[in-house]
């Protein structure tokens, strides 16, 4: 009993010090001027911390220094103690502090007391349902999903025993980036050893993370409270897919939060909303996708090409700083992945291979059958899909001359890379219908948050008119914009 | 959410598509719950009994028989795994038995190439998954060649020693 206290203790405290160490960096490093929330740099903190704590994992194993907590933590806490870095922005994470006290106790006692309508808290209840039962079936259960067992949970194990990125001993696509099986490894030195049913509690954190940035997106896209706790709701219950990648340790789920504050940061940018210091947050962030999956590549091509062609279309009258910046911000986004391919190289992995083969026109075809298929079929998604494409198809004329169509192009743009990337995947006749049914689900999981802000516009104009509606897509950001 | 704006026409198209909208999407959360129920119910069981995390992998016999096959190969060694990849069986071998070596060779294989494997590879224990798979029954029926020694019959499958060292080159089917 005391034992398993104890390593409750310390799996608490291994995953607060990533979300220390994420948040301790925000704070330092954004500007005093950024209004980011409570709420958003928790969220943002998650990843954050993820991110620099497996990159600087990576960096031991080039310095030859086996992982230990001293190593791994340590540089971390002497660079933000709280006597220096964390002492200079005393106020603003007192307040955060109080912030967060508040809405934790909101969320535990359901609104009530706090002034909310039934139906706040109906969509408050459905999500804590949710989230209680992915966190459950995470810690309860071991280690059990195909691609957890195959891939990321095997590789943190043997980072874990070797105390170092050791891939010598099996074949596990072992080019594919690492941050998951190092968070994984990561807890495990927290935790004494490999317990493969806690550690799966990053999952439903991470999954919280998430949605506490899609809920902050829409409000920061003028939805109520109301309707963005039914959006955010909505988001993930909708299907099974999202809900089961809380628990079944996967990095779909990684790359799906990197990819959503990414792009949704890109999005506010775009329309002139971005809290200080977003576009760096978007290029850190875009380096989480690379570092997540073999697939944030295209994502993250496909968010700055999606920008870029905003800009060009609405062509502001400072398009050329903005073009610049963005140019800065990509630029930024492809040195997170310098290191890994660096340790490809010089261990001499080829990258892809298994992956990327000759087009099939006959592959094309079938893929955007099957594709159509799985945005359609409920046991996948739910109705999320018809949905989003109702309200896009809906509010095309007025996303066309809007921010609105970055939105448009990162769902067609996603969409289209998924059919290419079946097109080009090596396999049999035999197999590629299989191939296809065993992944469909996670590819179209990448890019549902971000798609699913294309529903803040309906979700925001609930109580106002339609021409307001209009007005929603074109204001809110610099006039000169537009074009017409 | 397409229809849910506005609210200022009560009766109108709009307002009936968000009404089919949202009665669609909470008839889809009950068949959710529905699909959820028996994890759900097998979840609360579970924490009622106490029986969670490693224990559960051990109600299943592939996973037993792993933790067998655990205590007899030493975890520097390197064995073969005969086995097909889709059976979804061998990836699992590979995570409970790591950091032992894994190969993973196709049940099918003749026997000169899975000979030449296990000289090259240097493995030392060889594992086969399903029953008696045609390259097996090459030395099985020759019970008492030097190079393999019968081990266990575990419910991972049959486990054989190897001393590839016995194996000497020349393999032709």
């Amino acid at each position: 009993m005391i034992e398993g206290l104890l390593t409750g203790f310390w799996l608490a405290l291994g995953l607060a010090s990533i979300e220390l160490v994420g948040y301790g960096l925000l704070l330092v490093w954004l500007p005093r001027a950024s209004n980011f929330t409570a709420l958003e740099r928790f969220a943002l903190g998650f990843g954050l911390g993820a991110l620099v704590l497996t990159l600087w994992m990576l960096g031991l194993t080039f310095l030859n220094i086996d992982f230990s907590l001293p190593w791994v933590l340590g540089p971390w806490l002497i660079i933000l103690n709280p006597g220096w870095a964390l002492g200079s922005r005393r106020r603003l994470w007192y307040n955060d502090l109080r912030q967060l006290w508040s809405t934790g106790r909101k969320i535990v006692t359901l609104g009530y007391g706090c002034g909310w309508t039934w139906r706040e808290r109906a969509w408050l209840i459905l999500l804590v349902l949710a989230f209680a039962f992915a966190l459950l079936r995470a810690t309860l259960y071991p280690l059990w999903s195909w691609d957890a067992v195959t891939t990321w949970g095997l590789k943190a194990k043997a980072f874990y025993l070797s105390r170092a990125i050791d891939l010598s001993r099996f074949e596990a696509h072992n080019y594919y980036p690492n941050l998951v099986p190092l968070l994984m490894t990561y807890i495990y030195l927290w935790l004494g050893g490999v317990i493969d049913h806690l550690v799966k509690a990053i999952f439903p954190l991470w999954g919280g993370c998430l949605v506490l940035m899609f809920y902050s997106f829409l409000r920061r896209l003028q939805v109520k409270r109301p309707e963005a706790l039914l959006g955010t709701a909505f988001l993930v219950l909708n299907g099974p897919t999202l809900i089961t990648h809380f628990f079944i340790a996967y990095a779909d789920l990684a790359l799906t939060y990197y990819t959503l504050v990414s792009a949704g940061l890109l999005f506010l940018w775009l329309r002139g909303q971005a809290p200080a210091g977003s576009l760096i947050l978007v290029a850190i962030f875009g380096g989480g996708m690379l570092w997540s999956k073999y697939e944030g590549w295209p994502l993250v091509m496909i968010n700055f090409m999606a920008a870029a062609l905003t800009l060009l279309w609405l062509g502001p009258s400072d398009r050329g700083r903005k073009f610049a910046a963005l140019a800065g911000s990509s630029f930024l986004t492809m040195l997170f992945y310098l290191p890994w391919r660096y340790f490809c190289l010089t261990h001499q992995m080829i990258v892809g291979a298994d992956h990327v083969g000759g087009f099939s026109p006959a592959q094309f075809w079938h893929a955007i059958i099957y594709l159509l298929q799985a945005l359609f079929w409920p046991p996948y998604f739910g109705l999320f899909w018809p949905v989003v494409i109702l309200a896009g198809v809906r509010w095309s004329r007025e996303a066309l001359y809007s921010p609105g169509l970055f939105l448009v192009l990162v769902t067609l743009g996603n969409l289209a890379a998924i059919v290419l990337a079946y097109a080009m995947v090596p396999a049999s006749v035999a197999e590629f219908p299989l191939y296809m049914r065993a992944t469909v689900d996670r590819l179209l999981l990448h890019g549902v948050p971000v798609s699913g802000l294309l529903l803040a516009a309906p979700l925001a104009a609930w109580n106002v008119s339609l021409h307001n509606t209009f007005n929603y897509y074109r204001g809110c950001f610099p006039r000169q914009i537009l074009k017409g | 959410m397409v229809g849910l704006a506005p609210r200022q026409n009560p009766g109108s198209r709009r307002d009936w598509l968000v009404t089919v909208i949202l009665a669609l999407w909470l008839a889809q959360v009950g068949w959710l719950s529905w699909w959820l129920a028996p994890e759900g119910k097998d979840l609360i069981n579970r924490l009622l009994t106490g029986q969670i995390g490693a224990a559960i992998r051990q109600e299943e016999p592939f996973s037993q028989g792993l933790a067998e096959v655990q205590k007899i190969i030493p975890p520097a060694a390197t064995y073969v795994f005969l086995d097909r990849y889709e059976a979804g069986k061998e990836n699992k071998a590979r995570y409970l038995l790591y950091p032992r070596r894994h190969i993973l060779l196709n049940p099918q294989i003749r026997p000169a190439p899975l000979f030449d494997r296990l000289v090259r590879e240097q493995a030392e224990y060889l594992i086969i998954r399903d029953g008696l798979p045609p390259a097996a029954r090459y030395f099985l029926e020759y019970p008492n060649h030097p190079a393999f020694h019968y081990l266990m019959e575990s419910k991972a499958g049959t486990v054989y020693r190897v001393r590839p060292d016995l194996l000497v080159g020349g393999f032709y089917d």
